[in-house]
């Protein structure tokens, strides 16, 4: 005659296992997820924005001369924008050249005849979540340099 | 300070050297003055632009020439003929 009570015993053991390696499954599942999420980059928040060849601090233009300037998402490692980085002046003795390869960077370019003392360079885009980051960067437009003497003049008296 | 007139023998007068263009970076060395003349002594200011010339007595030339020299971006120099008047 068969023992279906350590039969039944047997089998609901087995479930009870079951659950408990779905329960496991879950739980790593669930840990996955987050390390996941952890190692996603994160949004940019902001532009930076750096000047010149040696990629410093802005330090301005020179009237009548162009630099060019290269921005940089805030955090440095945060997600690619899903459009822009867009740059735009208002002064208009102020011209803007995108670079062909890079973008972003472009030049500046401040005509001879400017006379502001700065000009405002604004930077746009549309982070990883879709949200709109903007920075408005003052450049310092920088007066020529003196010329150099080129003679001796005299007086006489006090 | 005005234009050079020149220097009667047995005085002597303050003499100013300016940059052209007057608006000019400074020099990045000088200037320095010079007169060859033995009757001519110069004497310098606190100031080194401005010096101090004086003419002996028994000067005998029309006049004398002062040399002023300094480094631009380039050494530029200027000789100016000074009278002596008597």
């Amino acid at each position: 005659m068969p023992d279906h009570g350590h039969e039944e015993h047997g089998e609901r053991a087995e479930v009870h296992q079951l659950w408990r390696i779905a329960e496991g499954i879950e739980k790593i599942e669930k840990h996955l997820a987050c390390i996941c999420k952890a190692l996603q980059p994160p949004p940019a928040t902001d532009f930076q924005l750096i000047q010149g060849e040696k990629m410093g601090a802005i330090t301005g233009v020179q009237v009548g001369s162009s630099d060019f300037f290269t921005a940089l998402l805030v955090p440095a490692n945060a997600a690619p924008l899903q459009s822009g980085p867009v740059f735009s002046v208002t002064d208009s003795l102020v011209t803007l050249t995108p670079d062909s390869t890079n973008t972003f960077k472009v030049t500046a370019a401040v005509d001879a005849s400017d006379t502001n003392l700065s000009f405002d360079l604004k930077v746009d885009g549309v982070n990883s979540l879709g949200a709109a980051i903007s920075h408005t960067f003052t450049i310092p437009i920088l007066q020529a340099p003196p010329p150099a003497a080129v003679d001796f003049d005299l007086s006489q008296g006090a | 300070m005005g234009k050079v007139t020149g220097i009667s023998a047995g005085s002597s007068d303050l003499f100013t050297a300016s940059l052209v263009p007057f608006y000019s970076s400074p020099l990045h060395s000088g200037p320095v003055f010079r007169v060859t003349d033995p009757h001519v002594k110069l004497s310098k200011t606190s100031d080194p632009f401005r010096v101090i010339l004086t003419v002996a007595e028994n000067s005998t030339a029309p006049s004398f020439d002062l040399t002023v020299s300094g480094h631009s971006a380039d050494k530029i120099s200027n000789v100016f003929a000074i009278p002596i008047l008597r």
